[in-house]
């Protein structure tokens, strides 16, 4: 590309390449397969980029042309030199021009008529181009920013436009910078304030730690004017991202002031106001000879405030006239020198990135009105103050002194920012001063942060300070912040010595808090200047006051399972007394709390567990474990990972069966505890459907009392699941069916109970009941046919000839014959036993069938149709039910229809039917005419006429004679009839 | 079958393997890949996680969980998750670091974050072929069951993909439809 040789052949192949390169680009503009387009835009969107240069890349070509790598990254800029067939100027036009063709793309109208897919292409090259080229920005993002998700179909537009312009958004291009609210904004649109947010804070701190560490270097040359530029940029661009909450900011600062004002003013007593408390001096100390005495006499008092402190409420007073006779300069002095004593992230979190997002990134932190409280607010309005002091470097030289005091005695009724941040001006300087004094390298050089350029700004008013006479010497500064670190970490041995102590006095703190509080790992700047003052004074009165403002103590994990197994022991047996003094929600909660976050090896569900079952009912068990319950319901449901919701999953699981079974063993019925837990908890895991189905069928067929209370218990929560609980109906129905097929008729008859006259007038359950009963009936008749054809063959040759279906005499008298009952062998014994339990095995599965028949008179029909079917047991089985059943009936329009056209092969089912409506009553009109016109009909049978004759009128009977007398059958009860008609 | 699938989750246990075991079986040419920085397990506690490396075989793990605790881990269906797993693949891979299996036609991811990482590495990756990948995500909580659901929702998807001429047309109706 150097040579200045190009011959023909290099040339024409350039042209031809143009030809390609536009043939491509008309391509993507045509309508035609998606697929090509695709490709063609990728091809378009490198072409921008290879024709236009990379402000990231290197301007010199690299020294090794041919390496693959270095063609990869190609950058138009090598070319600035001049080249004989690339001119940069033509090519940068072209990728202009191609770029406003990608744009059209996604304007409107032209936008609308394309492929989704089209369009995500489209948005990730432009982002793509936009971040690579950021000279573009302008022109790209007001295209993107115009675009409408929400008017085109599927998710993925959406999704690509966000992650465009989160992609915008992390350019550190000084170029993308004015677009970053218009971006923000954007994102809070797209739903993805969260994002959005964190990007912002993420850019933020680069970028004030990236113009910190400019300010750093630029101060070494040239001090004042730069970082004072630099830090207004900062400020600036920092109140563009909060954008909407500098309002509120300001509004925070205005109230800070008022806020600060009333510390030093009222210190009033009864507030244990940490300030005021410092004011109890031994009174005849007057602040200002002693001072003068000391070599750093700011340190020296805030020593004596200090042991001041430490002496508690009895030396309120002695602190407030301490307080009200320093000046005010000094007491500012002294808030800020003790404002070093405080841990390092405090005031980070509070100051800095109050000032810079404004509140409530850092909650828990400000809020309850403690000592500590007050004072952390106190300290950390002056700091960011101080810390925006920079803007105000050029009207301070001319401030006078006397407004300082003004302000700090609250006097004067001025509330305003800028007075405020003069205030602070003028108090930081004794602050910074050693550091500035005593040689500020060895803190430029740990820290690298940006309060050394502040200090230096201010450092040459010192002198106009009135009341601070004694510099400090510039030695004893030196040594000391050589030496923080070691203070400082044996500060925090001690801190932590004393608050371990304090905690295992009361073991029932949570332990959270403290992690909480916790220092951040990083240095920052203050924690450069904390260990300065704390080192500088070296008092032990001075390390009082961190063991005041934070228990800070990092646990080993065996430390923390060593205390966490007592606390949750402690409110354990402590529950009477919590209970009594009404804290029992509070209790409970913390319980439940306190569950999820042990670890599994400490057992806190098994120890829970004991305190709910120990006394369940004092205990309040239904709302610990409700509460126990849906904690770990909302854990597995969070869905933060598949760790934590697995594991919650099978905790929950675990405890709800152990306290279920535990209740279902300890409150028989009818107690409703087991009842109403089960239809209060978030959902029932499959093992307690297990457990109920178990309660409500039993395994064997022992039927002690016991088993069948459970059973009844079993079934009334099956009940209450059922109405309360929709979503499990089906599961709740299966176990009811399941129970009323039960091999023991007394299970079964409860189960029935529930499912005949409570479930099925359900209409949603109806039909399921039905399809499950018709499916067992039919069951019963193949299985059992099956069977018997196994055991019938031989022997029973009689037993066949018998009459079918009232083979054996354990049947109940069902009105008609018995014949063939009194040959009775040895080989139909055999069989006997065999039927028998044959004959129970259908009875168990018929029984549900017939049930339901007397609530729904039609299903009965079906019944007549599988009779002739079904094999002897369940022939016989359904004569054993046919009494009861039509007893409930009843000669009802139905039955009457059935018996008028019974399906052919019934006819023994038929006269059974008929025998049990006429024993014992007067048939109505209605059967006696149904009775007549079977005969008449289908039935010629007689023996179904002798039924009726008692029932008919003389004439009646007469003219049925002759049909009498023909009769084939000899049946025994046809003569009485007979002769009682004939009135003999 | 002509399309080269990827089944990507973040740990490369559940709802990507679930979707490679399913895929596999119906005779997909397929991989799958996690893209977290370790895979994790459900552990005694949720604090304690059983963590791994990538590359740690499913057969080390699942004697490693069975040693530990068989009915912790039967129960909350790690070991059955594992079992079918190792009849699968012999180790869980992490998708940026096998950059190296060549290029796939079709990518499914089973999470926004997953989708963002393949996204962003399928960018850093070196462009050789210049062909298109589709990549398409597929919300998926990280559970037995709804990875089952998922995996057969992803099945008809690549059905489907696999009967349209050029997927480029229409990818679009494909995913309205689903």
């Amino acid at each position: 590309m150097y040579s200045n040789e190009l011959d023909t052949s290099l040339e024409s192949s350039w042209s031809w390449m143009l030809k390609f390169r536009d043939e491509i680009c008309s391509l993507a503009f045509k309508p035609g397969s998606d697929g090509r387009r695709l490709l063609a835009l990728k091809f378009m969107e490198t072409v921008v980029l290879l024709y236009t240069p990379d402000p990231n890349g290197s301007s010199d070509p690299p020294a090794d042309l041919d390496s693959e790598a270095s063609v990869k990254e190609f950058n138009i800029s090598w070319l600035r030199g001049g080249h004989p067939i690339l001119n940069i100027g033509d090519l940068s036009i072209e990728a202009s021009q191609s770029l406003g063709l990608l744009l059209d793309q996604l304007r409107f109208p032209t936008v609308k008529s394309l492929n989704n897919l089209i369009i995500i292409m489209l948005i990730n090259s432009l982002s793509a181009i936009a971040s690579k080229r950021p000279a573009f920005y302008g022109r790209i993002l007001p295209v993107l920013l115009g675009l409408d998700p929400s008017s085109s179909s599927g998710k993925g537009v959406h999704h690509a436009l966000k992650s465009a312009f989160l992609s915008c958004l992390n350019c550190t291009h000084p170029g993308a910078v004015p677009w970053r609210d218009r971006l923000i904004d954007a994102l809070r649109e797209l739903k993805a304030v969260g994002v959005a947010e964190h990007a912002a804070i993420e850019l933020a701190s680069q970028n004030s730690g990236s113009l910190e560490r400019k300010n750093d270097s630029l101060i070494t040359q040239d001090r004042k004017p730069t970082s004072k530029a630099l830090d207004d940029i900062r400020n600036d661009a920092s109140r563009k991202r909060t954008g909407m909450e500098e309002s509120t900011d300001l509004l925070e600062d205005k109230m800070s002031v008022k806020r600060m004002k009333s510390v030093p003013v009222t210190s009033d007593g009864s507030t244990n106001d940490l300030s005021s408390d410092q004011g109890r001096v031994p009174s005849g100390g007057s602040g200002a000879c002693k001072m003068e005495e000391d070599s750093g006499p700011v340190q020296q008092l805030v020593g004596m405030f200090g042991a001041l402190v430490a002496q508690g409420e009895k030396a309120i007073a002695s602190l407030e006239i301490l307080i009200s006779s320093i000046s005010a300069d000094l007491l500012a002095e002294v808030v800020i020198a003790n404002m070093r004593n405080f841990p390092s992230n405090l005031p980070q979190i509070e100051g800095d990135n109050e000032q810079l997002f404004g509140r409530g990134s850092c909650p828990g932190m400000s809020g309850s009105n403690s000592e500590f409280d007050n004072l952390t607010l106190l300290l950390t309005n002056i700091l960011s103050q101080s810390s925006a002091v920079p803007q105000k470097d050029s009207g301070m030289d001319s401030l006078p002194s006397a407004a300082n005091e003004l302000e700090l005695r609250g006097t004067s009724g001025n509330t305003d920012v800028p007075g405020m941040s003069y205030v602070m001006e003028e108090a930081s300087v004794p602050t910074t001063t050693p550091a500035s004094s005593g040689g500020h390298a060895p803190c430029d050089t740990e820290n690298g942060s940006g309060t050394p350029s502040d200090v230096i700004d201010v450092g040459n008013e010192e002198s106009e300070i009135p009341g601070l006479d004694l510099p400090v010497p510039k030695d004893e500064l030196v040594i000391t912040s050589l030496g923080s670190t070691e203070l400082k970490d044996a500060s925090q041995e001690q801190v932590s010595s004393l608050a371990r102590s304090s905690l295992e006095l009361l073991p029932s703190v949570s332990t959270d808090r403290s992690e909480e509080l916790s220092p951040r790992a990083t240095v920052t700047d203050l924690s450069c200047v904390n260990s300065l003052s704390a080192t500088s004074s070296g008092l032990s009165t001075q390390l009082l006051l961190p063991k005041i403002s934070a228990p800070v103590i990092s646990l080993s994990d065996d430390q923390l399972d060593n205390l966490q197994k007592p606390i949750l022991l402690r409110i354990t047996d402590t529950y009477k007394q919590i209970a009594t003094a009404g804290g029992s929600q509070v209790c409970l909660s913390v319980l439940a709390y306190l569950g999820v976050k042990f670890p599994l090896d400490l057992e806190p569900w098994k120890l829970l567990q004991t305190h709910i079952l120990s006394d369940y009912v004092n205990h309040e068990g239904h709302e610990l474990t409700l509460r126990v319950l849906y904690r770990l319901y909302g854990e597995a449901e969070e869905d933060h990972d598949f760790v934590s919701s697995t594991t919650a999953k099978s905790v929950y699981e675990m405890f709800l069966l152990t306290v279920a079974e535990t209740l279902r063993d300890s409150f028989p019925w009818p107690d409703k505890c087991l009842n109403r837990l089960l239809v209060e908890v978030p959902y029932l895991p499959d093992s307690i459907l297990k457990l109920l189905e178990g309660m409500c069928s039993p395994g064997g067929s022992n039927k002690d009392n016991n088993n069948l209370e459970r059973v009844r218990q079993g079934l009334s929560i099956v009940w209450s699941l059922i109405l309360l609980r929709p979503p499990i109906r089906d599961a709740c129905l299966t176990i009811a069916l399941k129970s009323a097929i039960h091999p023991v008729e007394e299970v079964r008859d409860k189960a029935l109970r529930l499912v005949v006259n409570k479930l099925y007038p359900l209409p949603s359950m109806s039909r399921q009941i039905e399809a499950f009963a018709w499916e067992v009936l039919v069951s019963a008749a193949n299985a059992n046919t099956a069977l018997e054809s196994c055991d019938a063959d031989g022997a029973n040759a009689e037993f066949k000839d018998s009459d079918m279906g009232k083979p054996s005499n354990e049947l109940p008298v069902v009105g008609t014959s018995s014949k063939g009952l009194s040959a009775v062998t040895d080989s139909f014994s055999i069989s006997e036993n065999i039927s028998s339990s044959l004959l129970a095995e259908g009875q168990r599965r018929m029984a549900l069938y017939f049930a339901i028949c007397t609530k729904n008179h039609s299903l009965f029909r079906q019944i007549f149709v599988i009779y002739e079917s079904t094999s002897k047991a369940v022939k016989q089985a359904v004569l054993h039910h046919i009494p009861k059943l039509v007893r409930a009936i009843g000669p009802s329009p139905e039955l009457l229809q059935i018996l008028s056209d019974p399906p052919t092969g019934s006819m023994k089912l038929v006269m059974q039917v008929l025998h049990t409506l006429i024993d014992g009553t007067t048939p109505s009109p209605e059967l006696l005419s149904t009775i007549k016109k079977l005969y008449d009909t289908k039935v010629k049978d007689v023996e179904i006429l002798i039924l009726i004759l008692p029932f008919l009128p003389k004439d009646e009977v007469l003219a049925m004679f002759p049909h009498l007398v023909n009769s084939p059958v000899q049946s025994p009860t046809v003569a009485p009839h007979f002769l009682n008609v004939c009135g003999v | 079958m002509k399309f080269r699938y990827a089944m990507v989750c973040s740990s490369n246990q559940n709802r990507s393997m679930e979707a490679h075991s399913l895929f596999k079986r119906e005779g997909f040419d397929v991989s799958s890949y996690g893209t977290g920085q370790h895979v994790k397990l459900p552990g005694p506690s949720l604090r304690e996680p059983n963590v791994y490396d990538f590359g740690t075989p499913y057969k080390h793990m699942f004697d490693d969980l069975r040693r530990k605790d068989p009915d912790l881990y039967k129960r909350n269906g790690i070991l059955p998750m594992l079992k079918r797993n190792l009849a699968v693949k012999s180790a869980p891979q992490r998708w940026q670091e096998n950059a190296a299996d060549g290029s796939f036609d079709v990518v499914l991811t089973f999470e926004e974050k997953v989708f963002d990482m393949v996204i962003e590495d399928l960018h850093n990756r070196n462009h050789v072929l210049m062909k298109p990948v589709l990549v398409i995500n597929l919300e998926v909580k990280d559970n037995h069951e709804e990875a089952a659901i998922g995996a057969r929702l992803a099945l008809l998807l690549c059905q489907e993909l696999e009967s349209f001429e050029a997927w480029e047309e229409s990818i679009n109706m494909c995913l309205l439809t689903l």
